[in-house]
């Protein structure tokens, strides 16, 4: 299983890539990609949509059933990878890349702080 | 063993094949190994093996053996041949269903019932009720281990394993053999709208068998299939799952049974309620429905005609083969009549479907049986 160094994560199996001052891009992990089976729908949030951290966003539907993807930090939604639409399965494939979320602006850079290292990560999916 | 931790023989090959397990009434049991989907294309493009070891078997023998099978189940035995299979539910006094089974009738004395994994003890009580003494009712499903090859390539190999008799079975027929040592019981049925065949063998023989099919079954590309795929395959083939499209609050007539309810067979339970049932007429009638385009309808979604609820979903899935989402359900009647276009709300949004006819996609058995009605 892959925990990329250089991103953020959170006990709901979301990354979090910081890019730039105040942008943010978000996915699921390989570990939650997998627990999850194939992906065949991604519900994207609205573009400009203000998101809580820790609130519901998104939804990933695997072949057996629907689950809630919620935003790390807060701010607004700047862009969704449109190519999931056709494509879910990127999801699968390539998690930390092609299969990315959303991208967003955030709106206090401190709330990183309080997001998982990958080794935190790591342990908290061992210890399942 | 307690009863929340039940295994089949195959639990430690399934975790060494790192298959995802998942509790399905109290067994676990391999929800997927490589992929639900891949899977899925597995079983309709070549073959897939299946343990279903969970499912109960419950063996009535004795005098009053036909009587007893006539009695608690709907469908009529009489004329079936031995060694041929017939599918019934079995009804309560109200003619809600208790379970939906497998009778596999071996002679006039002897009959084995598959019934649902959570059904098996509710069942064995039931049929107890009503049994004389003349005959036994032994609930086996701790010794009897059950695998299925399902797919198109299914033939070809029982014919490698067990032989050119089986291989020549016709649909819902069985047959006893024994193969190096071990006692099996092929049947030519299954859950997936494929040609397949299911095996009953003996708990010590299970993981046995299970190695001899896949490596027999390696040139024609047999691979593990686990539950996960086995609901879609059924869903696409238009069959009933226990627990979520039927239960004991639905009638068999509701369900779109009516042709295993045989009313002109002798006195059967639940027969004068479902006869009232019939004529007065059902208020609710399942569908089958498949998305227009976008939209997973799942378990207990709404169903919608022109703002108002009409019904709701009891199973629905991604369908792998029509790469989009199908359904079961049960509207008022009026709405099932009519092929109706309906909408199903999912998370707040109501996403067009229409209803259709079952199966979803054309699956060989469908096929062969057009040909035959001609």
């Amino acid at each position: 299983m892959d925990f990329p160094e250089d991103l953020f994560y959170t006990k709901s199996h979301e990354w979090v890539k910081k890019e730039g001052n105040n942008k943010v891009r978000v996915g699921i992990t390989s570990h939650a990609q997998s627990e999850l089976g194939d992906v065949v729908y991604v519900e994207l949030p609205d573009l400009d949509r203000i998101v809580k951290a820790g609130g519901a966003c998104t939804v990933v539907e695997s072949v057996k059933a629907a689950y809630e993807i919620y935003s790390p930090v807060s701010g607004k939604v700047l862009k969704t990878n449109n190519d999931l639409e056709n494509n879910p399965q990127l999801v699968n494939e390539d998690p930390y890349g092609k299969g990315w979320f959303f991208i967003i602006e955030i709106e206090d850079p401190q709330e990183l702080t309080k997001l998982l290292s990958n080794k935190d990560y790591e342990e908290l999916c061992q210890a399942k | 063993m307690t009863d929340n931790d039940k295994k089949t023989p195959l639990y430690d090959v399934h975790v060494d094949l790192r298959a995802k397990i998942a509790d399905y009434y109290h067994f676990l049991m391999p929800l997927q190994y490589s992929g639900i989907i891949s899977e899925h294309r597995c079983v309709r493009n070549n073959a897939g093996l299946f343990d279903i070891s969970h499912m109960g078997e419950i063996v009535i023998e004795g005098e009053g053996a036909t009587e007893l099978v006539q009695k608690i189940i709907t469908n009529d035995i009489s004329n079936l041949p031995d060694y041929k299979a017939a599918y019934s539910p079995i009804c309560d006094e109200e003619g809600g269903i208790l379970d939906d089974i497998i009778v596999f009738k071996y002679n006039l004395k002897k009959y084995m019932l598959v019934v649902n994994c959570g059904n098996t003890k509710k069942v064995n009580k039931w049929i107890n009720e009503f049994k004389t003494d003349k005959v036994n009712v032994n609930d086996e499903s701790d010794i009897i281990s059950l695998l299925a090859v399902q797919g198109p390539k299914s033939e070809e190999i029982i014919r490698l394993v067990c032989g050119d008799e089986c291989a020549g079975l016709s649909r819902f027929q069985f047959k006893e053999i024994t193969v190096d040592e071990m006692q099996l019981t092929v049947s030519r049925t299954g859950y997936t709208g494929e040609d397949g065949f299911e095996i009953f063998v003996d708990n010590s023989h299970c993981v046995d068998l299970w190695n001899i099919l896949l490596e027999k079954g390696k040139d024609m590309d047999l691979k593990p299939a686990g539950l996960g795929a086995r609901d879609t395959l059924r869903l696409e083939a238009g069959y009933l799952l226990y627990g979520y499209d039927i239960d004991e609050f639905i009638t068999p007539l509701e369900a779109g049974l009516s042709w295993t309810v045989k009313f002109n067979k002798t006195d059967f339970i639940g027969k004068d309620s479902l006869l009232r049932l019939k004529k007065y007429g059902l208020k609710r009638m399942f569908v089958a429905f498949k998305m227009h385009d976008k939209g997973i309808p799942r378990t207990d979604n709404e169903i919608i005609h022109n703002n108002n609820v009409v019904g709701k979903v009891t199973s629905g899935t991604f369908s792998p083969s029509l790469e989009i989402g199908i359904g079961f359900g049960y509207v008022l009647k009026r709405f099932a009549e009519h092929k109706s276009r309906v909408k199903i709300k999912i998370r707040g949004t109501d996403y067009p479907a229409q209803i259709v006819d079952t199966p979803f996609i054309e699956t060989p058995l469908r096929r062969s049986h057009n040909q035959n009605k001609v």
